[in-house]
Formats: C-alpha cells, structure tokens, sequence
C-alpha cells in the first residue's frame, strides 16, 4: 500500500506541470499581497478609530479640568466677595487645600490690581510661598477684564504654565485671583496612551507638547491619523491635537500576514494537488477508454478473422469439391475403360496395368486432397462455455452492420430479458449467425422491396434457448426446403451449398438443432434451438 | 456413321488420359489438348469432329472457346463437362448452342450416348453445310422458280405467275436439276427444308 502511495505521488510530482507551479506562486503572491494591503488598511482603520477615541476621551478630560479651574475660581471670588475680612491665613489653607487636592494647579494668588495706568501688582496671598511670583506682566490685563470673566495667559515669563485670572471685586483698584496651571498635568499619567502625541496651543502658542514614547516613534506612512478639537471651555479655549506617528511596521502585522501566507500556500498547494490528481484520473481514464477501444477492435478483428476463415473454408470446399472431382473422373473413366480392356480380346496387354496403375495414382491424389480438408477444419479446437446468447447476437450484429447498410436492409434486434444463456462455443455460434444472416441478406439482395430487414430475435423456451433469424425477402421455394442443410445443395449462382449444412452439423454438435421454413407473412425464418443450460448440465453429469 | 474425331480439351492431365484411354477402347480418335489455346491454335476446319471440354478452364473458359470457334465458322457439336451441376452454368451453356452438359465424373454409357448423339448432329451439320453450297451455286431466278416447285406448282403456273414462257421455267428447271444433281420434286423439297430448320439441339 504504502509502495502504491509512494508510487502515486512520484507520479504525481513527476507530472506536475513547472508552468502550473509557477502560476501557483504567482496567485499566492498575490493573494498575499493582497490579504496584505487588506489587512493593513483594516488595522489603519482600526488604529484610527482608536486614535479618535483616545482623543475623545483626553478632549473630554481637558475639558472637565478646565471647568473645574472655572469653578475654583467661582469659588475663590465668591469666597473672597463673602469674606473680605477673612483672615489671610484662612484663604491661605484655602489655596492649600486645593492645591494638595489638583496637582496640575501649581500655585494660587491672590494679588490686588493696579491702579488705571499702573503695572506693578501686589500680592497679598500665595501659595505656595514664599518664593511669589511676579504677577505684574498680565496684572493690568486681568485689571481689564469684565467682571466674572476668566481668561487664560500665556507668558514667557511663566515657562511651563499657563494662568487664569479672574477679578474677585468689582472697586478700582480690585482683586484678582490668578491661578497657575502646569498643563502638563492636564492629563494624568496613563490617561495618554504612550503612542499617542498630545499637542495642546492657544491661538497658535503650544501651550502644551507631550510627544509620544516608546516604539513607533518615527513615522513613515504619508497620511497619519489625526484628531483635533477644541477644548469645550470658554476660559481656555485650546486647539487640542490628538496625532499618532504611524510606521509600516505598526500596521504590518507580520504573524497574520505570514500566517495567511502560509496557509494560502498550504490551500494552492492543495488546490494544485487535486487539479492535478483528477488531471491524472482523467488522463487514466483516457488511456482505460483507449485500450477498451483498441481491445474491442481487436476483437472484431478476430471475429473478422473467423469470418474470414468461414469464408475461407467454403472457398476451400469449394476447391476441393472441384479437384476431387478430377481423380474422381479420371478413376471412373479409367475403370470403366480398363473393365472394356479385359473384356476384349483384341487390346494391347500393356494398356490394363497402366490403366490400373493410373487408378491407383488418382486415388491417393484423391486421398491426400481429402486429408488436406481434414487437417483445416480440426485445426481449431471447440471450446464451450456457457454465454450470453444476446451478447453473441450483438456481437455479430456489430460485424455485419456496415455490410448491411451498405446494402440497405435494416438491421433488428429484439432480446429476451434476461438474457438466454447456453453452453456453446461462442465462436462456433458466431459462425452460424453469420451463415444465417449471410443467407438472409443475399435472399434480400434479388428482391425489389423497400423495406429490406432482417430480424434476429433471442427467446427462451421450455426446450432451451433460440435464436431467431427472419428476413423479408419472398421466403424459401418449396422444392428447397427438404434439402436446405443438405451438403453441396445451393440455389446461389456462386454457392457451394456448404453454409447451411456447416451451420447445421456445428449446432448439432452440441446437442441443439436447426430448421428453416417459411412465414405466413413471406419472407423465411431460421430457428437455431440450443439444449437449456439445465439440460446441459445433466447430459454433463 | 463417319469416324468422326474426337477433340477433348481439360486442363487436367489424368482425367484427359483417361477418358482418351475409354474413348479408344471405343475405337474413337481422340485428340488431346491441356488449355483452350492449344486447341484454337491447332483446330483445322477440314477434320471436322465432336469437342468436348471443361467448363471451367484458367485464361479462357469452355464457353468462351465455343464462341470464339463459333466466329470462325466451326460450328461443330460441343458436350461441356464440368465439376460443379451448377444450373446458372448449364441455362448459360445451352443458350450458348452447346449440344450437351455433363457432370463429373462422368458415366461411360453416359459419356458414349452424348458422343454418338453428337456425330449424328455433326453429320447433318456437315450435309446441311454441302446443301447450303449446292443452294449458293443457283441463280436468283432459280432459286425461285426451285421454292415454287417445292411449294407443289406446275411448270405454267410457275411461267404465269413470274410472266414468263414456260419453255423458260422447264430450262430453269433443267439447271437446277443439274447442279443439284437430281431432278425429284422429293429431294428438292427435302433439301430447302433441311436449309432452312436447323437440326441442332440436343438429340434425345
């Protein structure tokens, strides 16, 4: 088993053609590509989708802080407007308190504006202390402002923070609260992905640049996903960009790719395998239907053939019917001429003994043509087997078709099911069908009809099988028909008179029998009856 | 009878010798030739006799060789003998004007009768031909007056009726009594029938 398997792939791969391998590799290259260029497009997709809703979320955090600036300020001035003679040190743990509690709020003033027209802005509370930061470059802007508003400064003299102020009273010169915020701080920790580049400005001044770390660093694909909002927050209105620097290798997910490589090599390959073994089956098939072709020819060469010497025999019979004629003549002349000799008394004596002589020559030329007859007709060996009648009608019928067409008589066949079987030799029956058929179709020649057909039916009776031959033609003449298997009797310009009597002694060779009369209807039928195979088998035992 | 010849014609050497060797027991002539060539070839006119050949013969066959004789004004009695009692052979042979089919092998008595039937035939071939010469050696003229005579007219019925003197018809008659060399209405009569029915056929 194991050497057929071996045997068969060898065959296979040795058939395999190189331009199918070759268009193989090529449809997986593609394939791959392709799931690539897919694949890579969904995880850019997917990548952007992210991006967005990390900048979505980070946007909406910006924004909550930036409210919750709004209202410590709120609180801050309503607390200062409440209780303007509070101890300092009071709004101090104020200011601390919230500064513990929001990190991202690095220091709290509280500062008293100056005066229209002048600049310098005095601190009263702060915190952290001591170290007070000077306020006096946006003082005068905050003096400015409306009241209740919050507006949001951006000043070198601050690196790194960005300051809200808000007027705490209405009077000249007022107070203000000023916080101040590191915006690095506006998103926490693990808030920003670590892919993801933060940038955050006010009209064009970065207010914040939190640039991604860890892998991807740099970039190398043209479009990166981008978000960008604004901050919802009228104080600080800031221009939030979410990007992230996208390379090939982020979206290039080498496992899947490989993966679906392989296992569109895996399927091709398989593809391949089962195109080529139904390619091998077919072609197996191919060569199976010609050597059936090739194998049925043969046999009707055979069959050919044995017609053929059927022929051949009755040529021979022929030829020897006529040259035993020849020492037959030459004997009875002789005879009679020697018998003349030894009854007159006036002959010459030499003349009796050469007639004699002669005699004896033409005898054993008679007897040597007799053995060459003998020595063709046991030269082939009677081998019965029990067949299929209708088998060896079909078989005959394919012979003598083109012949018949050619002649213009239709061909029938009407066969028993199932078929009738009998022990006989197939070849021998073959013979005789040919006979008949031969007959019926030369019966058929001399008459001038339009339908010219020929029946050959197989039936199963009580006394064995039969095999009819019937034909159309104007039947049998009724001084014929006594004498239709008598050797040497023909009614055909060229017949020997051999086929029917050949027919006759090969059937009643294995036990069946013959007979020929005419129909109602004209034309005549030849009866072939073969012993059942019951019979057969009992005869046998 | 005339001892006529015998010419067998077979292409089958024993059987030649052998019906040779009965027709001579038989005192016949015979002259043996192995093929239908040989014989046409060394066939002469002036020894008239009785053929017998095979049918079936290579290069020409018996039937062929009858007509070919037939063309050279030999219409000698022929017995075909053949192999084969092939009836088609034996309707062509006797259409052809052969005198007598015979089967092999062939029987003496058989072979003997269709032999004698056949010189019979030959001699009235023979005479028939003679009458045939006499007949040409008379004039027109006398050729009639000769079929009214036969018809069983007189001399003056004869003269009226070709409106002529019959001092005329009686010299007419005179001729013709000379060069047939008789002058018996009988004979005249007998001779013109004989001219003019043909006795060939077989003779049973």
């Amino acid at each position: 088993m194991a050497n057929l398997d071996g045997h068969l792939n060898d065959m296979i791969w040795r058939h395999l053609p190189l331009r199918n391998l070759t268009v193989a590799l090529f449809v997986w290259l593609g394939l791959t590509v392709l799931f690539a260029g897919v694949s890579m497009r969904i995880e850019y997709q997917r990548v952007s989708e992210e991006l967005a809703a990390t900048g979505q979320t980070i946007h909406r955090l910006i924004s909550q802080r930036a409210a919750q600036h709004d209202a410590h300020l709120t609180s801050l001035v309503a607390l200062i407007k409440a209780a303007p003679e509070l101890p300092q040190t009071a709004i101090g743990e104020v200011f601390q308190s919230i500064i513990q509690f929001y990190p991202r709020i690095t220091a709290i003033d509280l500062v008293r504006l100056p005066v229209e027209g002048g600049s310098t802005a005095a601190t009263l509370i702060s915190w952290p202390g001591p170290q007070k930061t000077d306020l006096s470059p946006i003082a005068s802007a905050i003096a400015g402002q409306k009241q209740g508003e919050v507006r949001t400064y951006l000043n070198p003299a601050y690196p790194g923070r960005y300051l809200l102020g808000k007027r705490a009273t209405a009077d000249n010169p007022g107070l203000a609260i000023v916080i101040q915020i590191d915006p690095a701080l506006l998103i926490e920790g693990d808030e920003r992905p670590a892919w993801a580049h933060v940038h955050v400005s006010l009209d064009g001044e970065t207010v914040l640049d939190r640039e991604a770390d860890g892998p991807g660093v740099t970039g190398n694909i043209l479009t990166q996903p981008h978000f960008s909002k604004v901050v919802d927050s009228q104080s600080q209105p800031f221009m939030m960009d979410v990007t992230r620097v996208l390379a090939l290798s982020d979206i290039f997910s080498g496992t899947r790719i490989g993966g679906f490589a392989l296992a569109a090599l895996l399927v091709l390959l398989l593809l391949l395998f089962t195109w080529q073994l139904k390619a091998n089956a077919r072609k197996l098939q191919q060569t199976a239907e010609e050597a059936e072709r090739r194998v049925h020819l043969q046999e009707h060469e055979t069959r050919l053939a044995h017609a053929l010497r059927v022929n051949a025999l009755g040529e021979l019979a022929s030829g020897i019917a006529h040259e035993l004629t020849q020492p037959l003549t030459a004997l009875l002349s002789q005879s009679q001429a020697a018998l003349r000799l030894a009854a007159s008394e006036h002959s010459d004596p030499a003349l009796l003994p050469e007639a004699l002589s002669a005699n004896v020559r033409e005898a054993k030329r008679a007897g040597a043509m007799l053995k060459r007859m003998r020595d063709y007709i046991s030269k082939r060996e009677q081998k019965l087997v029990l067949a299929d009648l209708n088998q060896i009608v079909v078989d005959i019928a394919e012979l003598v078709r083109a012949d018949l067409e050619k002649r213009q008589i239709t061909l029938i066949l009407d066969l028993a099911t199932p078929p009738p079987q009998a022990v006989v030799d197939p070849i021998e029956m073959e013979q005789v069908l040919h006979n008949l058929i031969r007959n019926a179709a030369d019966a058929l020649q001399d008459v001038d009809m339009v339908e010219k057909s020929i029946r050959i039916e197989t039936s199963l009776s009580e006394n064995g099988a039969i095999i009819r031959v019937s034909d159309t033609g104007s039947g049998i003449e009724a001084d014929t028909l006594p004498r239709l298997f008598e050797p040497f009797y023909t009614t055909k310009t060229d017949g020997m008179g051999l086929g029917l009597a050949l027919c006759a002694s090969l059937i009643e060779r294995i036990g069946g029998h013959i007979d020929g009369r005419n129909q109602t209807s004209g034309g005549a039928t030849f009866s072939v009856t073969l012993p059942a195979v019951e019979q057969h088998l009992k005869a046998a035992q | 009878m005339k001892p006529f010849q015998v010419y067998l014609i077979d292409d089958d050497e024993p059987v030649r010798e052998a019906i040779k060797l009965l027709l001579r027991t038989y005192g016949m002539a015979v002259e043996t030739f192995a093929d239908p060539a040989t014989f046409l070839a060394h066939v002469d006119p002036k020894r008239p006799g009785c053929i017998l050949a095979d049918l079936r013969m290579p290069l020409i066959s018996g039937l062929q060789m009858h007509e070919r004789l037939l063309e050279r004004g030999i219409g000698w009695p022929t017995i075909m003998i053949t192999g084969h009692g092939d009836v088609n052979a034996c309707r062509r042979a006797f259409k052809a004007g052969i005198l007598d089919f015979l089967t092999k092998p062939i029987d003496e008595q058989v072979l003997m009768d269709a032999i004698h039937s056949a010189f019979r035939t030959l001699e009235r071939v023979l005479e028939k031909e003679e009458t045939r010469e006499l007949l040409r050696s008379l004039t027109e003229r006398e050729r009639e007056v000769l079929d009214m005579v036969c018809r069983g007219w007189a001399t003056k019925e004869i003269a009226v009726a070709l409106n002529v003197s019959a001092r005329t018809i009686d010299a007419h008659r005179a001729n013709i009594a000379d060069k047939l060399g008789t002058s018996s209405v009988a004979d005249f009569v007998q001779l013109t029938s004989a001219n003019s029915e043909l006795p060939i056929g077989r003779n049973t």
